[in-house]
């Protein structure tokens, strides 16, 4: 069963705070609790353990930097959410600097709730949700990365039965739609734009269908469109993704830019991937992991996908050796693959059974195994 | 021809000093459609018929000119971002090689790819136009800051790519259209098809008319001729055996320099002097 999130409302009107409870009633991701001034001071506020607390602070709190001082010595890891009649920049820049996450405006609705704590804190806290961000990076092009994400999404969905979801955040020369022979209503490009005013369920229009479980979000369909995709901006995509799916995946340009950057940091898993072309891939691959080491937990979050490579236990245990991460190895099925990427038929053509397949179904299974 | 001929003395004089350097700039939309290798061979072939040559690897993360090369640089470009701004000297950066041109690295690490910026690397390829004849870059895949800056310095582009997938033509042509929007003249540009006549299921002349433009020139799949020369690390071009591969680049190399009609006599060289 997913845990809930500990919220606590901390608001002496009681009409606002019944108001306030009514809201995140409707949302089964938290736990609401409340609280007054004066309810047995600070200790019984720590006792109802709140992972976020939204402050009133027009009314309910004299010295709101004094009191988030006072909550960041007891709680560290609390989430303060300042709560005012007054949003503006200003304000949320000065509420800010007294050491508040957030500020909301009241009253409080749902989707701007929701949007604050998806794109304030869905990095570190995983809101409820179960869902897992895959990235995958490569040093150059030509690695699979294309491939290799379409049949493994499509294998997540078949292994987990749930909802799975690409973000092609290709900035150059996204492909997914030629992949998939979709003409997609609308792109990343779009989803960007309107993300100020989206909320998880409206986000999940722009994504098209591939099958009736995977869901893709095209990438900029021109070098000019990609200029609109900026990595915290892309950040907050994902995480407002999050409650739509059980994995994102998350395919991205080559080399390391602010785009793989802050895709890799808001993933609990990254796969770098390359193709075996007999040259100096795997020298790639090494300097490559000298930047991923820098990831917190790397050890956990870090895996290589070496493509056209015979599946091989012993070579895969040299390569994670030479690498310094799991391995793994996907064999070459070219003519298939080039076929079916030709006629938009990816998720189609390359049905159960080949060798590419199968591996991709053990790749499915686990990751899927690891993150149950 | 006898081979490195030229190459004896690697601190050569400029043919032509009065003239500033020519830069010619390998770029692609795709990766592994052979940038690095067309580009290691045609500095190689300049150099064999006695220019000044520079090759700068401009693929900064992950570059792969000294690997194709078989050099292990002590300076870098990385070096060059590092001098003092304003006293910053190409030549001090640069790695000569035992075929007559010289290599301006990419960095060593990773890393120092990452920071180094389009104001930098424009201000060093206009030191390398009054140090050499030709100045060749190796570039990374698509457009980013970098690679405009590198565009507007650029006077030929080779624009190398192989016919394998629909997606990277498809790619191919937004390359073409976005250089279009670009003001990139277009009788700068110079189509490749690489890897000619290799296994594929789609027709060049599809290739050409989606593209609107034909291929100047044809690279023939010698997929284990390549391999053969990364591993000895030595240019194909300056192999001692017939090799179509070796010609087609050389005849490349002619047709940019004028050249071919005066060497190769027949008809277009005939023909070329009636407008002489």
């Amino acid at each position: 069963m997913v845990q809930k999130i500990r919220v606590c409302i901390w608001d002496d009107d009681n009409e606002n705070r019944a108001g306030m409870l009514r809201v995140l009633g409707n949302l089964e991701e938290y736990q609401a609790t409340e609280y007054r001034s004066g309810a047995g001071g600070i200790d019984n506020l720590v006792a109802l353990r709140p992972q976020i607390l939204l402050l009133d602070v027009d009314y309910t709190i004299a010295q709101p930097e004094k009191l988030a001082a006072e909550l960041r010595k007891t709680m560290p890891n609390l989430k303060l959410v300042a709560m005012g009649k007054r949003w503006d920049e200003n304000s949320r820049e000065m509420y800010k600097d007294m050491g508040y996450d957030a500020l909301l405006l009241k009253p409080l609705d749902v989707e701007s709730f929701q949007i604050a704590m998806q794109t304030a804190f869905a990095a570190k806290v995983r809101l409820g949700s179960n869902c897992e961000v895959l990235s995958f990076f490569s040093p150059k092009g030509k690695s699979g990365r294309t491939t290799l994400i379409v049949n493994l999404a499509l294998a997540l969905a078949r292994v987990s039965g749930e909802k799975v979801g690409i973000i092609d955040a290709e900035t150059n020369f996204a492909d997914m739609d030629a992949f998939l022979n979709l003409n997609p209503r609308s792109t990343i490009v779009e989803a960007l734009r309107d993300l100020s005013y989206l909320t998880s369920g409206t986000l999940e229009k722009y994504f098209e269908e591939v099958s009736d479980k995977v869901f893709v979000l095209c990438g900029a369909t021109s070098p000019q469109q990609a200029a609109f995709v900026e990595p915290e901006g892309l950040t907050k995509l994902i995480n407002l993704a999050r409650p739509n799916y059980r994995y994102i995946l998350v395919d991205l340009a080559p080399g390391f830019n602010p785009i793989s950057i802050a895709a890799a940091e808001a993933s609990e898993r990254v796969y770098l991937t390359t193709m075996a072309g007999g040259t100096f891939e795997i020298k790639h691959l090494q300097r490559a992991m000298e930047i991923f080491r820098s990831l917190d937990n790397w050890q956990q979050r870090v895996g290589c996908v070496i493509t056209r490579m015979a599946p091989d236990v012993r070579r895969a245990k040299e390569l994670e050796e030479q690498i310094g991460c799991p391995v793994t190895l996907i064999p070459n099925e070219y003519l298939l693959c080039s076929e079916a990427a030709n006629n938009g038929r990816m998720a189609v053509d390359i049905g159960s059974g080949s060798p590419l397949t199968q591996q991709i179904d053990r790749m499915a299974f686990a990751i899927h195994g690891e993150g149950r | 021809m006898v081979k490195y001929m030229n190459n004896q003395s690697p601190k050569r004089k400029r043919k032509n000093e009065d003239v500033k350097g020519s830069v010619f700039t390998f770029f692609s939309t795709a990766s592994a459609v052979g940038k690095t290798v067309l580009a290691v061979n045609y500095a190689a072939d300049l150099a064999e018929r006695g220019y000044k040559v520079c090759l700068a690897d401009l693929d900064l993360q992950f570059g792969d000119v000294c690997n194709y090369l078989g050099i292990k640089p002590t300076q870098t470009f990385f070096d060059y971002y590092e001098q003092e701004e304003n006293k910053r000297d190409t030549a001090s950066c640069m790695t000569e090689t035992q075929f007559g041109f010289e290599v301006l690295a990419a960095p060593l690490e990773v890393d120092e790819g990452f920071i180094i910026d389009a104001e930098t690397i424009v201000e060093a390829i206009n030191q390398l136009r009054d140090d050499y004849d030709y100045i060749l870059l190796d570039t990374t895949t698509g457009f980013t800051g970098i690679s405009m800056a590198i565009l507007e310095q650029t006077d030929v582009l080779y624009l190398p790519c192989v016919v394998d997938f629909i997606p990277s033509i498809k790619d191919l042509k937004i390359g073409l259209d976005t250089l279009h929007k670009l003001q990139f003249d277009y009788q700068r540009v110079r189509l490749i098809l690489n890897r000619n006549k290799a296994e594929t299921q789609i027709s060049t002349k599809d290739v050409e008319a989606l593209l609107g433009r034909p291929f100047q020139y044809f690279i023939s799949n010698d997929y284990q001729g390549i391999m053969q020369s990364i591993k000895e690390a030595k240019p194909v071009v300056l192999t001692e055996a017939p090799n179509k591969l070796a010609d087609e680049i050389s005849d490349m190399v002619s047709e940019e320099l004028g050249e071919k009609e005066e060497t190769s006599g027949g008809i277009s060289s005939w023909f070329g002097s009636l407008f002489k």
